[in-house]
Order: C-alpha cells, then sequence, then structure tokens
C-alpha cells in the first residue's frame, strides 16, 4: 500500500485526483493508495485512519501504518512538526519529502559548499532592519526575501537607478528615492527574518521582475529530472524544454541539495536570470499540490504517478515484499 | 606536530612537506584522513616551515596540491595535528557527531548547540563534523554534514571522509547503518547502542551486587499482572520503556479496595479514583497503551526536601586512559508534591551536598560513596556487553531510609541543572567526549585536561 500524507485541507481533492489519474492511466497497477492527514495518525498504535483508493472508488477506512509515505503536505505548527518527527522514527518506516518547506539561508548556504552551485548563488549581506540605507549604500542591486519558506509575494528586488531604486514586489515596478527607501521597505519587515542579497541586474519586463520555478523529480536511478517549468509571475509555462546552461545548473544545484536532503524526491526551485543571462537561486521547496491540479498538464501528472509506482515497486522489491494489494 | 595548510597549485597529488621532514617522511607514499587514503608524491621545500615550538597556536605549516585537497575532501581552514608513521602521513584528528534521520534539519543554526562543545577544539584540533547517518555516500566513504569552522565560529556544509571516531547523538537511526559505522570506524563509534530501560534492568538483574538498587520491575503486559504487581507493592509507577524525563509515566496507588491513578501523560497530571478492581480493569481496557512498551515498577518512597522529591544525576564519562569517572553531579528538585523531578517541568537544580543536607540533615555523609559506588558498577558492567559506551547520565535515587536506588541510566543525557548551577563542570561535561574521542585517535597524547 501506498500512503499519501496530505494537508488536511488538501485531502479530498488530492484523493480524487490519484483516482481519477490511478482509474485512466495506471488501470493495470495493482496498487492501494490511501491518502491521510498528519491528524488521523495514530503512531503509538501505528494505524491511520484515511481514504483508500481501489478499484476505481474512496473507502474510508482505518488501517495500519502503510511503510512507505510520500509526503505531499507542509507542517506550519509546532505540535503538527513534533508528530511528523515522531512519525519519521517509526521503525520500518520510509518518509519520501519528510519535509516540503526549508529555511533558504540553509540551502544557500548548501549551494555555496560547492564550487560550481556557489556560481548561482547571489551574495547575502548581513544588515539591520532598521538601518537598511548604510548596507544598500554599499551595493547597486539587491533582493530582500523572507529567511524561511518560499514565498515569493513577499520578494522585493531594487534595481539602482541614478538617485534611487527601482522596487519590483508584488505592488509592481515602482520608484523610491534613496532616503526613502526605509520607509519604503519597513512595511516588509513586520514578521519574520529576512535575507539581503547583492544582485547584478536582473531580468524584469519593466513592470515586474521575472522569476522562474522548475518542478524535478528524482527516479530510482537516483538521477534528477526537470517535469515543469513556469514563470511564476506572469501565468503559464514555459517550454520545457530549458535551454542546456540553465538546466544543467539547476540539475547541479538540485543534486547538491539532495545530498543534504537525503530523502527528497519531488522539489522545486525559483530563479532569475541577470542580464547575462546567468541564473540566479531565489528559493528550494519540496512537493507542490498545484502538480495534481485538475487543470494540470496530465503529462505532468502521469509523470508523477509513474514515479511514485517505480518508487514503490522498489521499495517492496528491496524489502523482499509483495506490493501489490 | 600541529600544522596548517597551504594550497599550491599542482596537476598531482601532491604533498609539500618542510625540508626538516626529508629523513622521517621518505618511505611515505600515502596520505591519510579520516577514512580516506590518497596515493600521494612528496616535495621538500624550505617554504614550508615547522615552528621551534610547536603547538596549536604556533603550527607549522605543510603545502597540499589543489589536487590532494579536492581527493582528501579536507577543508584548509582549520589547524591539524600531523604524524608520520612508516608509509603513510596521517592529517587528522576527523570526529564526527553522529546526528539523526531529520538531515533537513541539520543548519548552522541548528548546530549552534554544539558550539560550546568546541571550547575546547584548540586542544583537539582537526576536522569536526556533524552528518546524519543518511547522508553517507558508501560508495566513496564520505558523508555530507556541517564541520566546525574555527576561522569564522560557525558551522558550514560540505562533503568529508568518515571519520576515524564517532560520537553518537541520535538513536533513532536504522541498526544497520550503525553496524555499517561501527565496522568502518573499527568500533571507534561510542554510545553505540541505547538499553531501554527494561532492558538495563534484564541486564542488571542476575548481577548480584547491583540487585540491591534495583527497584522491583516487570514488563507490563496486561490487567491481572498489574493487578497482581500491586498486592506485592501498593504504589506503583508505569513507565514507557523507550522514553525519558518522566515523560508517559502514571502512578497507581491502592488503599484497601481503592485505586488511585494519577496520569503524567498529559500536560496537567489527571487523578483518577477507582472503587473496585472491575472499574480499575475498565480504564486500563481503554487505556491499552499501558501494555505496549511500558514496565511496571515499585513506587520508592523517596526522600524529600521539604514537600519535594529529588532525584540524582550522575554523568559518568570514560577519561582518555578509557577508565570511567564521575565528571558530574547535579540533584534535580520537583515543583512541591510533583512525581517528577525535571528541570523542564518546573523543578530546580541543587548540588549533591545541598540536597543531602536539606534532606536528611545529618547522617548523610556515606551516601555520596555508596552512590559513586553504584555508578562505577553499572559503568564497569557496561563494558563487559556488547557495544562501545562512554557516557551516561544515571538517574539514582535516596529513598527515606537511605537507601540508594538504581532508576535509570541514558546514553544521551541532558545536563541543564549544571548550566545554571556550575557552569564550570556544564562545560567540563561538555568537552570530555571530544577529548576522549581524540584519545581514540593515532593522534592521541598522553595527558589532556580539559
Amino acid at each position: 500500500m501506498i500512503g499519501i500524507l496530505c494537508s488536511p485541507k488538501k485531502e479530498k481533492i488530492i484523493t480524487q485526483s490519484l483516482l481519477n489519474l490511478f482509474k485512466t492511466s495506471f488501470k493495470e497497477e495493482c496498487f492501494s493508495i490511501i491518502t491521510f492527514s498528519l491528524t488521523n495518525i495514530n503512531i503509538l498504535e501505528k494505524s491511520i485512519y484515511g481514504n483508500l483508493i481501489s478499484d476505481d472508488v474512496i473507502t474510508p477506512l482505518k488501517t495500519e501504518l502503510p511503510s512507505l509515505v510520500f509526503n505531499f503536505a507542509v507542517q506550519w505548527t509546532r505540535d503538527d512538526i513534533r508528530k511528523l518527527r515522531s512519525l519519521m522514527e517509526v521503525e520500518n518506516l520510509t518518509l519520501i519529502n519528510s519535509a516540503n518547506m526549508y529555511n533558504q539561508s540553509a540551502i544557500m548556504n548548501m549551494l555555496l559548499s560547492n564550487i560550481l552551485t556557489r556560481q548561482n548563488v547571489l551574495l547575502s549581506i548581513s544588515f539591520k532592519k532598521e538601518n537598511v540605507i548604510s548596507n544598500l549604500s554599499q551595493i547597486d542591486n539587491f533582493i530582500f526575501k523572507p529567511e524561511n519558506g518560499a514565498n515569493l509575494s513577499k520578494l522585493i528586488y531594487g534595481k539602482r537607478v541614478d538617485s534611487g531604486y527601482h522596487l519590483y514586489d508584488a505592488e509592481k515596478e515602482r520608484y523610491c528615492k534613496l532616503l526613502d527607501i526605509q520607509t519604503e521597505i519597513n512595511p516588509a519587515f513586520r514578521t519574520g527574518k529576512w535575507n539581503l542579497l547583492k544582485a547584478p541586474e536582473l531580468l524584469t519586463d519593466g513592470k515586474e521582475l521575472i522569476i522562474f520555478r522548475s518542478h524535478l523529480q528524482r527516479n530510482i536511478k537516483k538521477t534528477w529530472e526537470i517535469i515543469l517549468n513556469i514563470k511564476v509571475t506572469q501565468s503559464g509555462t514555459v517550454s520545457n524544454k530549458l535551454d542546456e546552461k540553465t538546466e544543467t545548473s539547476l540539475l547541479r544545484m538540485v543534486t547538491h541539495i539532495n545530498c543534504f536532503i537525503p530523502d527528497l524526491v519531488f522539489c522545486h526551485t525559483d530563479y532569475v536570470y541577470s542580464s547575462n543571462e546567468t541564473i540566479f537561486f531565489l528559493n528550494f521547496g519540496g512537493w507542490q499540490n498545484v502538480l495534481l491540479n485538475q487543470n494540470q498538464d496530465s503529462s505532468v501528472k502521469i509523470s508523477l504517478c509513474s514515479n511514485i509506482i517505480d518508487y514503490t515497486k522498489d521499495y517492496f522489491a528491496n524489502e523482499g515484499l509483495n506490493y501489490v494489494g | 606536530m600541529w600544522a596548517k595548510i597551504e594550497l599550491k597549485k599542482s596537476e598531482s597529488e601532491v604533498l609539500y612537506l618542510p625540508s626538516s621532514l626529508a629523513v622521517d617522511s621518505e618511505k611515505v607514499t600515502t596520505i591519510i584522513f579520516g577514512k580516506k587514503t590518497v596515493n600521494i608524491e612528496i616535495e621538500y621545500s624550505d617554504e614550508f616551515v615547522l615552528e621551534n615550538v610547536n603547538s596549536f597556536e604556533t603550527p607549522g605549516i605543510i603545502g597540499l596540491s589543489e589536487k590532494l585537497k579536492d581527493a582528501l575532501l579536507i577543508p584548509t581552514e582549520l589547524i591539524y595535528r600531523v604524524k608520520i608513521s612508516d608509509c603513510s602521513i596521517f592529517i587528522g584528528p576527523v570526529i564526527g557527531f553522529l546526528l539523526g534521520i531529520h538531515a533537513h534539519r541539520y543548519n548552522p543554526r541548528h548546530m549552534e548547540k554544539y558550539s560550546d562543545r568546541l571550547g575546547i577544539y584548540n586542544k583537539v584540533g582537526g576536522l569536526i563534523y556533524a552528518f546524519s547517518p543518511k547522508s553517507i555516500n558508501w560508495d566513496n566513504n564520505t558523508a555530507y554534514g556541517l564541520f566546525y569552522n574555527i576561522v569564522t565560529s560557525a558551522w558550514e556544509y560540505g562533503c568529508f571522509p568518515i571519520p576515524d571516531v564517532i560520537y553518537r547523538r541520535d538513536f533513532h537511526s536504522e541498526p544497520e547503518l550503525i553496524e555499517k559505522l561501527v565496522t568502518v570506524t573499527e568500533s571507534k563509534l561510542f554510545n553505540s547502542r541505547r538499553l531501554s530501560k527494561f532492558e538495563l534492568y534484564d541486564l542488571f538483574s542476575t548481577h548480584k551486587e547491583f540487585l540491591k538498587y534495583l527497584p522491583a520491575t516487570e514488563l507490563s503486559f496486561d490487567f491481572n499482572q498489574i493487578k497482581k504487581f500491586m498486592d506485592s507493592h501498593p504504589k506503583s509507577i508505569l513507565k514507557p520503556i523507550d522514553l525519558s524525563r518522566g515523560r508517559g509515566i502514571c502512578v497507581i496507588e491502592k488503599t484497601g479496595a481503592v485505586y488511585k491513578i494519577t496520569d503524567y501523560r498529559y500536560k496537567y497530571p489527571i487523578r483518577s479514583f477507582f472503587h473496585d478492581s472491575s472499574s480499575l480493569e475498565n480504564y486500563f481496557s481503554i487505556n491499552q497503551g499501558f501494555f505496549n512498551k511500558y514496565l511496571i515498577q515499585q513506587y520508592l518512597q523517596l526522600a524529600k526536601i521539604g514537600s519535594s522529591l529529588f532525584d540524582i544525576r550522575v554523568v559518568m564519562q570514560k577519561h582518555e586512559n578509557k577508565t570511567w569517572g564521575c565528571t558530574g553531579i547535579e540533584c534535580r528538585v520537583s515543583n512541591s508534591n510533583f512525581h517528577l523531578t525535571n528541570i523542564s517541568r518546573g523543578g530546580y537544580a541543587l548540588t549533591l551536598k545541598e540536597a543531602l543536607q536539606q534532606s536528611f540533615k545529618k547522617d548523610y555523609e556515606t551516601l555520596p560513596k555508596q552512590i559513586d559506588e553504584l555508578c562505577q558498577m553499572f559503568c564497569s558492567h557496561m563494558d563487559t556487553i556488547d557495544g562501545h559506551f562512554a557516557e551516561f547520565g544515571i538517574d539514582v535515587a535516596v529513598d527515606i531510609n537511605k537507601r540508594v536506588w538504581f532508576i535509570e541510566a541514558n546514553v544521551f543525557p541532558s545536563f541543564k541543572g549544571f548550566k545554571i548551577i556550575d557552569a564550570k563542570t556544564y562545560l567540563s561535561i561538555r568537552y570530555r567526549p571530544l577529548i576522549y574521542a581524540l584519545s581514540l585517535t593515532r593522534f592521541k597524547e598522553n595527558e589532556l585536561k580539559p
């Protein structure tokens, strides 16, 4: 049985989406899938209450905790994070993508530890929230972004012009005088920790900083592949065939991060382009439910599910178990 | 010999040594760093020198070609010990903290809690890094992790050779991986296993001299057994086998036909009364968890300070001469009328002398010696079983009759109390495992004091 750990809010949608996929594209596979949320796991009893997808129907069911679980959820609260950690410590349980949200400074530091991936990382500058002018006076262009999570709507790109900055953020492009920068940026600083990154001139469309997101997955041969590319700041996908330089850089970055986070199978990376077409890392995250959305390209969904099946077959073969049923 | 590393450009794997080492190293063909061995060429040069007074503070300088640096996976910011022996030159030590399975959590901020251990770095030197067993590449004996950069006083990511010695800091890893590490380090992985409370009880129940320190204990498996146990011990305690720090315990007390249960599994203890055994049976049929990895133990009438219970944590650690010694004792006093003595639950810490004095006022002078004997006996016996141990937090209690009892021993003890009552002892305890780790390498010194 394949276990899919979902957030309670998405459990129903993911269950339905998986049912549709397995009903149509994976009919011949004799798999049972059970979706469940963290709330419905009893770690002491090693049992779950979830939705069994089998024989074209969804059946609510209490059953034993599957030994292979794919985590499609992000745990936000302290209690949920603690429970997930306990789940990871359950004997003979393999959890794929045990986390889907990462500390971005840590990820950047991982990338900095490799001579090749280092080239795609923007230099981080320590700064004081209450006195950014003194820090910014040393650099031309900058990015402010939250340290945790991958929320791009909070990101601010500042492009130096003679006596101030063009600021690009969720409120689109605007001009700001150097001395007004503190006032402009203060509202963003109200919550959480922030990173200040020194940037070269980055690619914009005049109104927005153009941010790309690539979704990747690792196959059982331990090779990463790109499954979907999108422009984050403008709707619509990008050609799945990226230029070779971008693709090489992305695969290199994700492969390197994977060395430090070995249970990673699904991830996404956000990046921007400099004016000389070098990509620069912005954010890294794990699984995203958008991949199973109803309007998502079916080839993406099929590719994901094939990979899940491959992992399951491989896992049960290694364990000497029968995966059917 | 202490040395810093200078990098030189070369297409080969070259080690550059001071000319003064030409005689000592004439047969050397390999360099060994942790579990990495590389064939090398050696070049001698007056460009590299050994200081007359060679020490951590005034190290010599050796050169490595960039290619050799890459092959060895050696961070060049650190200060190393160097030993020449027959055909090999050794650089090190390489000491690892073996973390758990939550690899995504191990970042520089997480590692800050280990930084105070590095206060002894000038006596140890070399590469000290933390890694998860999940991030080991067994094909080339390397591991991805975070090393302590003494120059920046920060933990930095990298890929390194499997260490010479490993200090285990987590007990949730797959046993097979630990076994592999034990093999590859030639058993220099210490705190290699954790025994549950019952395994410890089982192990020591056949130890004639130790038996007197053990409270009556049984594995809890059904209601009838609990009831029978209660007939012999009207006040008993149910404890989870795998948890420590008072988590998950429950106290049962029988007075006449009435049973009182105080359940500490929740944030606030829940008290329940049962007026006959069938209602008690009903309680246990609902709480089946008490028959899964729980033990039932005789409740000890522990000595008190005022109205508060206290227990004693003895930290036993191995010295570099491989003998056990007590490196700290703290007494943890519970909140008034609370069964748990944990500082994390609002208790406070005292020194042993203060606690015994406040509890007994007089005639307690022999107790410290008895406690020491118990702990020495415990550690000596642990050295006879399978595993490599170098650190225990032994929980001991004294009852109202001044009898000393063994409660439990933990290979992953917390020392929070020491941090408050004796910072010097706290740091000394923190340093000790690194000094012991060094003593297991070929870089050991005759005497090191933290």
